[in-house]
């Protein structure tokens, strides 16, 4: 009987040993030992989290390490205003409303086959037909994109509504995938197939850019390997590192300790006081405040549905009340500049000339257009206006975990009590603050609008202003002026018209200002910092060669080829001095190829000579957060220093009583147990 | 043969389990849908925050591609009953936020190393447990019992994942002696060298422990237990008064404490899938805890549901085996229902 149980143990035993060890094996046997260089790997933080997604645009969530493997047909850098025929060669405006883009000869895809008008057709079809892919959005705006010969594609823009920047943008900023692949694909699964499609396989994987899949595994990592093959060898040179990485990282401090370790060379991620990593060789942009440079405007909206908040004395009051200095210093480690009350971005030069001083000064606000905190205005302001701001009750609400808006609004609720609002800011799970804004029952939320581009400032100011548009897609306030819908759609007509269209967003200007339906606050930060351990050449405000800079943004390939190797001398690429495009130019083109005006109204939304406005709706990557879809263990650790004006406490731990209170209860116990034994 | 009452036996049981199982999938599925948001809305914050320039148009497009890609779109009631189908036929779909993905890969990359975590630890636990469990209860009235009686019960009622926040802050972060988690070093790519298998028991022997100090506490006091009571019964008594030696006394003994304890195991096992949730959270073992809180987190349905089904279909054939293996160790049980 014994003998049996203790053979049935060990039988269970050895049955659950091997099991368990079957299921760990056989896991790493799929998996082939990678093992790549280290000096030749550029290792990146701040793109994937949880899971490394896929590479097929198709899937509407793809990793924007595809725009390595995959390159558009020009490219654009904001900071520069300029544009980098990629794939494309030249470009050519046969009239007003048509663009023609000529496709470089020697492009090829990586198996060989010429890149062909018919792959951006294609794709672009593919894109129609399934919502989401190169091209999403873009049948609003683009009448038509086709081939018109093997390497001539052609693109006609929609009117109405004739938005030059939306035509361009789509025409100019897009990224063909191969016919060759999707073709069959599509036709024979039809969307469904499509959606699925992974593309991270490399036997199979075709690119057109100097990097492809090496190695995928989805709870793992990514590796990219170049394809020194690659087309554009000769335009463009050989990129040095020799392949891209990416890791999973448990959190956000995880991957920050990977790049402190010296373990990652380029990071998209958020790091509290990353200028105490300057001494290990970690930089940013900017050597010193801000650190980085601004992307998206970052708002205070306060829900216009609510009767109390319809008086713009009452916005008015509260964006002088605001504590900008503090509140970007203390929450934001000082990672983003205030933004300008006309919510244009006066970090990147070529915008400097939408900012007007005398309708700012004639605001009330100082020359660079910004507003100055003043508690004493804020006061008189609500007096004049006759408001009683004891009965106005406020709750700036932020999701929960997203800890440097949580401390902002934490600020800003405290000067409004000041005041003498009745102010709070809860911190909601997620979930709860989106559905409130979804169902319109908040009463003010720090959230984000559109960023810099190539529409900028218009792009902002139509999402903060367009009555036609709702949470989520603009308008998050609840702004119901029409007065604004035909400045807002004569704007990107007028393209060809600078001088016209600098008055029209002036205009828009003063009614933002007279009305300021919502707070600009600052600019969230565009995420770049990287460690020169390894790798040397890269771009900051001392050597601006290129931006944008983030690993998550698709337009930041081409960094790799400015990088050299720690111990050798990086050069700036030559190309992009003798290619690049500045978008004066293209306007300039498009100028050239329309009729001789006639007198035309600032008002009218008509104008008889086609302008082309151009927007540029990038992908700028902005993550203005620490926390994007990380598990909120993360924000805890970075601001637990911070105690400022907010009510953030630390617990200390008393160690050494604990201990001896711990030691002595248990010499306790035992002396109790000691003496019962005896009696 | 089987006998009929036996085959009666099963059937109903089999019956009521399958009912329960819908039951329970049924309650997940509205639990999930009680959330005020769903996970299109967390999606779409994604693409904002990492794209601003996104046009409105864009926005709109992607929202629309994306409820039918999930299939949101449709009747609730005709998604419930998708649910249920494929959940029967084994697929579990496909995963919401990280778009494309099964859910079948996602749980079969992070159910290996759950079960390398948990079932070891269990087990050790148990082992080692029973044993000091049974000889505190032999050695009644010894300063050896008094004590493995009060550390048993501080430690069973430890909450696992506050001791396992302790391990990690006194050993990985204080004195530095073993890596603050994970399962393998990040730098690493998972094969089957040595350097990696010695990796990978480096970064183990935290989460190893934190529940194995936790899980011995339990199993110390109800071994102890039921030795005691063993010992009062009358065929321990008639061997001692034969003078058997300590030894053989001990292993009757053992033997027949055992019963309950084997019920415990195989319900503790059964429910080692659902991965000692907290403690891969602490450390960021990449286990079905740590996938299924990431889930719920981003609201991914198909990731939550496909966990859940293989969890209670786990416990549940747990639930079952029990009753079999009872019937294997105890001879009084096999006979007893022969007689039937």
């Amino acid at each position: 009987m014994m003998c049996k149980v203790k053979e049935l143990k060990r039988l269970t035993e050895a049955v659950v040993l091997i099991a368990v060890s079957l299921m760990i094996i056989s896991q790493f046997y799929v998996v082939q030992g990678q093992q790549i260089p280290r000096e030749d790997t550029v290792f990146m933080i701040g793109v994937e989290w949880g899971t490394i997604r896929n590479m097929n645009p198709y899937s509407g969530n793809p990793t924007p390490l595809w725009g390595f493997a995959y390159l558009p047909l020009f490219t654009y850098s904001a900071l520069k205003d300029v544009w980098i025929p990629t794939i494309a060669e030249r470009y050519e405006f046969v009239d007003p409303r048509t663009i023609r883009i000529y496709i470089r000869a020697e492009a090829t895809w990586s198996d060989g086959t010429p890149i062909t008008a018919y792959d951006v057709e294609y794709t672009y079809y593919v894109t129609q037909q399934v919502g989401v892919g190169p091209g999403a959005g873009c049948g609003d705006y683009v009448e038509y994109m086709k081939a018109v010969g093997d390497k001539v594609v052609e693109a006609r823009i929609k009117d109405p509504p004739r938005n030059y920047y939306s035509f361009l943008s789509c025409a100019l900023n897009f990224w063909p995938l191969p016919k060759h692949v999707i073709q069959p694909i599509f036709e024979k699964g039809g969307k469904d197939a499509i959606t699925k499609w992974d593309n991270v396989d490399p036997a199979t994987q075709v690119v057109s850019g100097p990097y492809k899949i090496y190695y995928h595994s989805p709870s793992d990592r990514i590796i990219l390997a170049r394809f020194d093959n690659w087309w554009g060898s000769k335009i463009f040179g050989i990129p040095a590192p020799k392949y891209i990485a990416h890791l999973l990282y448990a959190d956000n401090p995880a991957a920050n300790a990977a790049l402190e370790a010296g373990d990652a060379d380029w990071a998209g991620t958020f790091i509290p006081e990353v200028w105490k990593l300057q001494a290990r060789g970690i930089y940013t942009w900017y050597k010193n405040a801000p650190y980085y440079v601004g992307s998206g405007d970052i708002f205070l909206y306060l829900n216009l549905k609510r009767p109390e908040y319809q008086n713009p004395a009452v916005r008015k009051a509260i964006a002088y009340a605001l504590p900008y200095k503090d509140m970007l210093e203390k929450a934001y480690f000082g990672y983003s500049p205030q933004a300008t009350a006309v919510a244009v971005n006066d970090l990147i030069p070529a915008y400097k000339k939408y900012l007007n001083s005398t309708l700012c000064t004639a605001y009330g606000l100082t020359p660079d257009c910004k507003f100055q905190t003043n508690i004493e205005k804020a006061k008189e302001i609500l007096k004049e206006a006759g408001v009683d701001p004891s009965k106005i009750h406020i709750e700036i609400a932020t999701p929960s975990g997203w800890t440097d808006w949580n401390m902002m609004s934490a600020m800003i609720a405290e000067t409004l009590r000041q005041i003498g609002f009745d102010a709070s800011a809860p911190t909601p799970d997620f979930s709860v603050w989106w559905d409130s804004l979804t169902k319109g029952t908040y009463y003010a939320v720090i959230g984000w609008d559109g960023g810099i581009g190539f529409d900028h400032p218009w792009g902002v100011y139509r999402n903060v202003m367009d009555p036609r548009l709702s949470f989520p897609t603009g308008n998050w306030e609840g702004y119901k002026n029409t007065e604004v819908i035909q400045y807002i759609d004569a704007i990107p007509q007028l393209m060809a018209k600078p001088e016209e269209q600098l008055k029209l967003i002036s205009k828009l200007q003063e009614i933002f200002l007279r009305d300021l339906p919502a707070i600009p606050l600052f600019y969230g930060a565009h995420w770049y910092a990287y460690n020169t351990k390894y790798w040397v050449g890269w771009p900051n405000n001392d050597n601006p060669w290129w931006w944008p800079t983030a690993p998550w943004d698709t337009q930041s390939w081409p960094l790799p080829f400015g990088l050299a190797k720690s111990g050798q001398t990086p050069k700036v690429p030559e190309w992009i001095a003798k290619l690049e495009i500045p978008t004066s130019k293209i306007i300039g083109d498009l100028m050239q190829t329309s009729m001789p005006t006639t007198t035309t109204s600032p008002a009218t939304t008509a104008p008889p000579p086609t302008t082309v406005v151009t927007t540029v709706t990038k992908t700028v990557v902005v993550p203005t957060t620490i926390v994007s879809t990380v598990v909120s263990t993360v924000s805890s650790v970075s601001t637990a220093t911070l105690t400022a004006t907010t009510t953030v406490t630390q617990r200390v731990t008393e160690w050494a009583t604990t201990i001896a209170i711990a030691i002595a209860l248990l010499i306790i116990g035992f002396a109790i147990g000691w003496i019962t034994k005896r009696k | 043969m089987i006998p009929k009452s036996l085959l009666k036996y099963l059937v109903l049981r089999l019956t009521f389990l399958f009912v329960t199982y819908i039951v329970a999938l049924t309650i997940i599925f509205i639990l999930l849908r009680l959330v005020p948001t769903n996970p299109v809305d967390r999606l779409i914050t994604q693409l904002l925050q990492f794209n601003p320039n996104m046009t409105p148009e864009q926005i709109r497009e992607y929202m629309k591609a994306y409820y039918e890609l999930f299939g949101l779109d449709k009747p609730l009631w005709m998604q419930y009953l998708t649910y249920l189908f494929k959940a029967f036929t084994g697929d579990l779909g496909y995963s919401y936020i990280n778009v494309g993905r099964k859910v079948s890969d996602i749980i079969m990359s992070a159910l290996p190393w759950t079960l390398f975590l948990v079932v070891p630890a269990t087990l050790a636990a148990w082992f080692v447990g029973n044993a000091i469990g049974a000889y505190a209860g032999y050695k009644r009235g010894s300063l050896f019992e008094k004590t493995v009686l009060t550390l048993s019960l501080v430690l069973s009622q430890t909450p696992y994942y506050w001791l396992a926040m302790l391990l990690l802050y006194a050993f990985a972060y204080r004195l530095n002696v073993f890596p603050p988690g994970q399962a393998y070093p990040p730098t690493m790519v998972p094969n089957l060298s040595l350097q990696f298998i010695l990796a990978v028991l480096y970064h183990y022997i935290l989460p190893f422990l934190s529940i194995f100090i936790a899980g011995l506490g339990g199993w110390a006091i109800g071994m102890r237990v039921l030795t005691i009571y063993e010992l009062g019964s009358d065929h321990i008594q008639f061997a001692e008064a034969l003078g058997a030696k300590e030894s053989v006394l001990f292993k009757y003994m053992f033997r027949n404490s055992m019963i309950p304890q084997v019920t415990g195991l195989a319900l503790s096992l059964g429910g080692a899938v659902g991965g000692a949730l907290l403690t891969e959270i602490v450390f960021s073992y990449p286990g079905m805890g740590y996938i299924l809180n990431r889930a719920i987190i981003q609201t991914d349905y198909p990731v939550v549901q496909g966990v859940f089904v293989i969890l209670i279909a786990t416990l549940f054939i747990a639930n079952f085996v029990v009753d079999f293996v009872y019937a294997l160790i105890d001879p009084r049980i096999r006979i007893g229902g022969e007689k039937i």
